[in-house]
């Protein structure tokens, strides 16, 4: 019988040096907890020396690339000094989880041409923010009328179901503060989804930016037995005009890209 | 104190958030230049690496690598997952036969007892097709997949190389007192 440490390590060179599946990351975590003894992070470690040590003398960063990276970081640390909210279950229901494919055709399918053609977008992973969450003391409700409040020119928008069979009977609204980079979605009605198998993603059509490049605003769950979540958006990068938000559903993890083959909400400011 | 950077980073230190950016902007453009071919989606990479450098600067612990060391791999982390999943493609105009040959490196380009010099030793003691995987994966970026392909390797050998070849640099630096056996550094 193999080794389970030879597995280990094969799993965490594939970590260090390209993408794992979702079954492959659940192995892991499982490998990890076997051996306490092995670092998750250290064969990307070893991975790090050697780029450093491969790394030919690296070239300036461009200016105007630079002035990108600092304005990033303003408004990153501007964000992340405002409270931040857990995410938090209102009511229970009886939804069902997503399944099965969804017909492609959507009401505004066509505000998605060009989509894949999109060269790229941030990756975003729950676990890279929810902990600092799940640490906040205030509820969501609550951190969303304070938005409101501080912010009364915010963005409301309802959000439209599409055919999508998770989407039916599904309603509710986005919040969201220019001001602030900072907003909230409202959802009822959304059939919950298996983490393991489907999540939802937020994205943010900016009209300063190009249509084909929409914002990453997170990925996010509907647990089982919940009428109305409350999710807060974690747009990663800043969001000056936006005019459409869009909830797909993607592979656990979220997509750069998106297929456009599930889009299960839509808050269109311009409707028609 | 250079040690103390990212500490002050994850406070949200305005000053060290610049200096950070100065500091490790040349590599993280570099690293994306090599592994993105479009200069647009490498700026976008660089972006996207420094939000999550912010995201993570808290969890830097200075007796588990150097402070470069720990960025690199945030850098890498966030690259490589970038370019999987957009289906890019690196940039593949270098793959050539001097990747079996040892790598040599002026003195004044890496520092000497670093995890780097370490790794650089050990890499070079690697078997020319274990290094030669090991490079294209490392420096150029590409999956396992495609160096089986651009190699006519059996996947399961690339994998393995990849893997020994890690493992084996992994040793050397955990024989040098870089790195634990778990993974943890033992001199700072």
């Amino acid at each position: 019988m193999r080794d389970p440490r030879d597995r280990l390590q094969e799993l965490l060179a594939c970590r260090a040096t390209q993408e794992l599946d979702a079954s492959e990351k659940k192995e892991l975590v499982q490998l990890l907890q076997d051996h306490p003894d092995w670092a998750a992070d250290s064969f990307e470690l070893t991975a790090a020396s050697l780029e450093l040590a491969l790394n030919e003398q690296s070239p300036p960063l461009p200016e105007s690339l630079r002035r990108k990276v600092a304005a990033d970081a303003r408004q990153y640390f501007s964000k992340t000094r405002q409270p931040s909210e857990p995410i938090r279950l209102v009511q229970p229901s009886k939804a069902q989880e997503p399944s099965g494919n969804a017909p492609g055709a959507t009401r505004q399918s066509a505000l998605w041409m060009g989509w894949l053609a999109a060269a790229a977008l941030l990756v975003v992973t729950l676990m890279s923010w929810l902990p600092g969450l799940l640490q906040s003391p205030a509820g969501p409700l609550q951190a969303r009328q304070e938005l409101m409040a501080q912010d009364s020119e915010a963005l409301i928008l309802d959000w439209q179901a599409t055919e999508d069979p998770a989407a039916q009977g599904a309603s509710g609204d986005v919040l969201w503060s220019v001001q602030q980079q900072a907003g909230f979605m409202r959802i009822q009605g959304l059939q919950p989804n298996n983490p393991s198998r489907r999540q939802y993603q937020l994205w943010i059509f900016d009209r300063l930016r190009d249509e084909r490049y929409p914002v990453d605003g997170g990925v996010f769950d509907i647990p089982a037995g919940a009428d109305e979540v409350i999710v807060p958006i974690q747009a990663k990068l800043p969001v000056s005009e936006a005019h459409l938000f869009a909830v797909t559903v993607e592979q656990p993890g979220g997509v750069v890209v998106s297929s456009r083959a599930r889009i299960v909400l839509l808050a269109n400011r311009d409707p028609g | 104190m250079k040690s103390a950077l990212l500490n002050r980073v994850a406070g949200g230190d305005p000053e060290a958030v610049e200096e950070c950016i100065d500091t490790y902007g040349g590599l993280l453009w570099s690293i994306a230049r090599r592994l993105f071919s479009d200069k647009a989606e490498a700026e976008d990479a660089v972006q996207e690496a420094f939000i999550h450098l912010w995201q993570t600067a808290s969890r830097f612990d200075p007796q588990r690598s150097s402070e470069k060391t720990f960025v690199a791999m945030i850098a890498r982390r966030r690259m490589i997952d970038r370019l999987r999943r957009a289906q890019s493609r690196p940039r593949t105009e270098s793959i050539d036969e001097r990747l079996v040959e040892p790598i040599s490196r002026h003195h004044h380009q890496i520092e000497q007892n670093t995890e780097a010099s370490i790794a650089l030793k050990a890499l070079n003691k690697l078997q020319p097709k274990q290094r030669k995987v090991l490079l294209l994966s490392i420096y150029q970026g590409l999956s396992h997949g495609e160096i089986a392909k651009a190699t006519r390797i059996p996947l399961g050998t690339v994998k393995s190389y990849i893997t020994r070849g890690l493992a084996d640099v992994r040793q050397t630096l955990v024989a040098s007192n870089a790195f634990s056996s778990s993974g943890r550094r033992t001199s700072p």
